[in-house]
């Protein structure tokens, strides 16, 4: 007997049912985003100071500091959706990994421009090759190599299986990011937020941090959503050329 | 190049909007072109 629960479980891994989810859920995801992005940028821009050393420059985290927890979260998700369809064959679990790799890859941009853009007022440069600064830049080339490696193959069962083993090779770097900065000297400053004591950021300045973290995920859930169905179509389409051929 | 730092302030919350109006804009084409697809399947199975 099926109860609620496991009923549930089955209806998200059947991409069909999960679609309608989604559906219902993108306007309200859009929604969250547009308007936690506006109370987001009117703190980061109008109602947060400046910092002491820093000056008007320290904005640029409120957009660069998310955009690299989000490329890190999605990759982190890329990766155990991989697992998950290696091991239990699960179409979503593909569709998932190939949907968001664009994402991941553009807020990783994001955080690198972004964080050049600091530097040149901060340290003086536009780039160091420090350990920070060239993990995340591979990150950028792991994401590109997974979308150019899911979109190499004629047949999706073996694309999927590649570029699943691809992504889970490429998660190595992540663990690597996250602790660059305490493994190596870096010009990179070491962990601010998630220091497992208090946080070394004024509330002030953590407040539009946290709220622009909020707009980027329901950013990225929004764009996942249309992804989604993108990639669910296609997949769709390719499965009745190849079986009526 | 820039004296002010207001100026890469500026260019980075410029840059973050455009990449992110690229990706937007690029999603939605996307989906409209596999939309399409599957309307094509439809089509030959009517």
């Amino acid at each position: 007997m099926i109860n609620k629960g496991n009923e549930l479980k089955l209806q998200l891994v059947n991409p069909g049912i999960l679609e309608r989810y989604i559906k219902n859920l993108s306007p309200w995801f859009c929604g969250a985003f547009i308007s936690s992005l506006i109370i987001g940028l009117w703190f980061a821009i109008f109602n947060s100071p400046p910092d002491y050393l820093q000056g008007e420059t320290v904005r640029i985290m409120y957009i660069h500091v998310p955009s690299a927890w989000m490329a890190l979260f999605i990759y982190s998700s890329m990766a155990v959706a991989s697992l998950i369809g290696l091991i239990y064959g699960h179409l979503v679990a593909f569709i998932y990994t190939k949907s968001v790799a664009p994402i991941g890859a553009v807020f990783t941009l994001i955080c690198l421009v972004t964080g050049s853009l600091w530097g040149k007022p901060m340290w003086g440069t536009w780039w160091v090759w420090d350990a920070r600064l060239t993990s995340m830049f591979i990150l950028l080339f792991i994401y590109l190599s997974f979308i150019i490696v899911s979109k190499s193959f004629n047949d999706p069962v073996k694309g999927d299986k590649i570029s699943s083993i691809f992504a889970l090779i490429g998660f190595i770097n992540i663990p690597i990011i996250k602790f660059s900065v305490d493994i190596w000297t870096t010009l990179h400053q070491p962990a601010t937020i998630s220091k497992l004591d208090t946080p070394s950021i004024h509330i002030d300045m953590l407040i539009p941090l946290l709220i622009m973290f909020t707009s980027f995920v329901f950013l990225f859930l929004y764009i996942f959503s249309i992804r989604f169905f993108s990639e669910l179509n296609l997949r769709r389409y390719v499965t009745y050329t190849l079986s009526s051929k | 190049m820039f004296t002010s730092h207001t100026a890469y302030v500026f260019l980075a919350y410029l840059f973050a909007f455009l990449a992110i109006l690229i990706l937007f804009f690029s999603s939605i084409l996307l989906s409209q072109k596999n939309s399409k697809l599957i309307e094509k399947i439809k089509e030959k199975n009517d």
